[in-house]
């Protein structure tokens, strides 16, 4: 049934993101005709002031398709579990953790499409892609002058990158878990349940914000702005922030999944 | 209202519903008070009272849409849930059809999700009242929706029917094709409970009642009994019971 749920859950949105990566895509290209194809041919006002619009509408597009993620995914659940399609939805004969699992699959899924799109047309618009080996190897100078002046650096770059690595795997797994807790919290107000459901967005996310604030200023102590700090220090440190951090995550996190199923199961309250 | 007809007596093996001690609260406000209940196989039952007397939170309680505040319901034996839900087919009073479907993509859905579904007799039926299945559900009239409801929950194979209003929102003609859909889509394995308000329609295929008042159900009982105790219609039992 997770199978089925996950196929009508991407039918029922790839129209909408279909649009966006096909604006994207336009938009690159008409870039990279104005201003390496018109534009290589002499200097025209016209074509400049062209370009300058074009790039400015891609790059907010770009930043709109991220947004409208959050957006779509956030109307789809709710009107799809907590409003009148819920009818239907909760009377198919399906767990409400499959319900959940399709969301954060099919959420997961147009989230990694979005950045791919956004990627290539951005690669796309600039028609070069000279510059990335060049960056790359800037990045590399800096990591090594840090080892330079001490090599425990090393060690420290790796697991900040491993740790950057993971949050963006996890992020679009953890923001549609945050989303479905907030909105099934929501429900169980007999009024205001989308008022609600943002009131618990905010709560939710403060709290975890003083938390994870609190606690970093603990682990990290005096060291947190000490620039002079030794490698191994600095890395003693970032460790500590990484175990709090993948030990908050899963105590919240799950506590969120487990809250969403137990409303689900147990609270349901569509009125 | 007597004593003597608030029961329909059902063996433990012909009971399809068991409702013991049904409480639902909204918050402070009582919906449903305390209802026992069992309702047997083969049966059209009639679930009747006014407005807000608590029937569609009733039907709402069996289908798994609400979960009671307290008591229990079973349903072929099984508490709610998703064996429960492979035997009930719900008739909400709002429509919940996914609108960026078409009338054929939703039959699909429920060819996916419910084994009984019976594509064949969906099909049929939408011949019979000229819907064309390419049809947007976004672009159809809400009478229109209804009917197409009314056909994916009637061509399941269920153990019970649950059918909110059905009849409330479409034109006279439709309707007498919706009351001959149930009865002839039904089985001597399965029951039909229908709320409405529209009961001198719907009476003659009625084999039970249940009235609900303020909460609170006043009486089961079948339809012949209440002709012989009464000596009136259901209508007009209706009528006196719920007289303002």
């Amino acid at each position: 049934m997770l199978g089925k749920l996950i196929k009508y859950e991407l039918m029922a949105e790839w129209k909408k993101y279909a649009m966006i990566f096909v604006g994207l895509v336009f938009l690159a290209l008409s870039f990279l005709i104005l201003n390496r194809g018109i534009g290589s041919l002499g200097d025209f006002l016209i074509v400049d002031l062209l370009s300058g619009l074009v790039i400015g509408a891609f790059i907010l597009l770009c930043f709109a398709a991220f947004v409208m993620l959050f957006v779509f995914t956030t109307i789809r659940t709710y009107k799809n579990l907590f409003r009148d399609e819920g009818y239907l939805m909760h009377t198919l004969p399906v767990k409400p953790w499959e319900h959940i699992a399709s969301k954060v699959i099919a959420f997961y899924v147009w989230s990694i499409a979005t950045t791919i799109v956004v990627i290539i047309s951005a690669l796309i618009a600039i028609g070069d892609v000279s510059w990335i080996p060049m960056i790359a190897e800037e990045f590399k100078k800096v990591i090594a002058i840090t080892e330079l002046s001490d090599p425990g650096f090393t060690e420290f770059w790796n697991g900040l990158m491993w740790y950057m690595g993971i949050c963006l795997i996890l992020y679009p797994f953890l923001m549609q878990i945050y989303i479905n807790f907030c909105l099934a919290v929501g429900s169980l107000f007999n009024t205001h349940k989308l008022i609600m459901a943002v009131v618990t967005f905010i709560g939710v996310n403060t709290v975890s914000q003083v938390i994870s604030s609190i606690v970093m200023f603990i682990t990290a102590g005096s060291q947190m702005f000490n620039e002079d700090a030794p490698a191994a220090v600095m890395l003693e440190t970032m460790s500590s922030f990484y175990i709090f951090t993948a030990i908050f995550c899963i105590i919240i996190y799950g506590a969120m999944l487990w809250a969403t199923n137990f409303i689900m199961n147990k609270k349901l309250n569509l009125e | 209202m007597s004593e003597e007809i608030m029961n329909t007596e059902n063996t433990a093996s012909d009971t399809l519903v068991s409702c013991k001690g049904l409480s639902k609260n909204y918050g402070s406000k009582l919906a449903l008070s305390n209802i026992n209940l069992d309702l047997g196989r083969g049966k059209i039952i009639g679930l009747l009272g006014p407005n807000g007397s608590g029937k569609t939170t009733f039907i709402k309680l069996l289908s798994g849409i609400l979960t009671p505040t307290t008591g229990s319901i079973e349903i072929s034996g099984n508490p709610i849930g998703i064996e429960t839900k492979k035997a009930v087919s719900y008739l909400p009073e709002r429509t919940y059809l996914n609108e960026w479907m078409n009338v054929k993509q939703m039959i699909q859905f429920f060819s996916d999700f419910y084994a009984d579904f019976k594509p064949d007799t969906a099909y049929d039926m939408l011949k019979k009242l000229n819907i064309n299945p390419e049809d947007k559900l976004k672009t159809m009239s809400k009478g229109t929706r209804e009917k197409v409801q009314l056909i994916l929950v009637m061509s399941r194979e269920a153990e019970l029917y649950l059918l909110d209003e059905p009849i409330g929102g479409v034109d006279p003609a439709a309707r007498d094709y919706i009351i001959k859909t149930i009865i002839n889509n039904y089985n001597e394995n399965a029951s039909v409970i229908i709320s409405t308000h529209l009961i001198s329609d719907i009476e003659h295929i009625l084999d039970e009642v249940i009235f609900i008042k303020d909460s609170n159900l006043v009486m089961h009982s079948t339809v012949d009994e209440i002709r012989e105790q009464h000596g009136k219609s259901v209508d007009g039992v209706f009528r006196e019971v719920f007289a303002c």
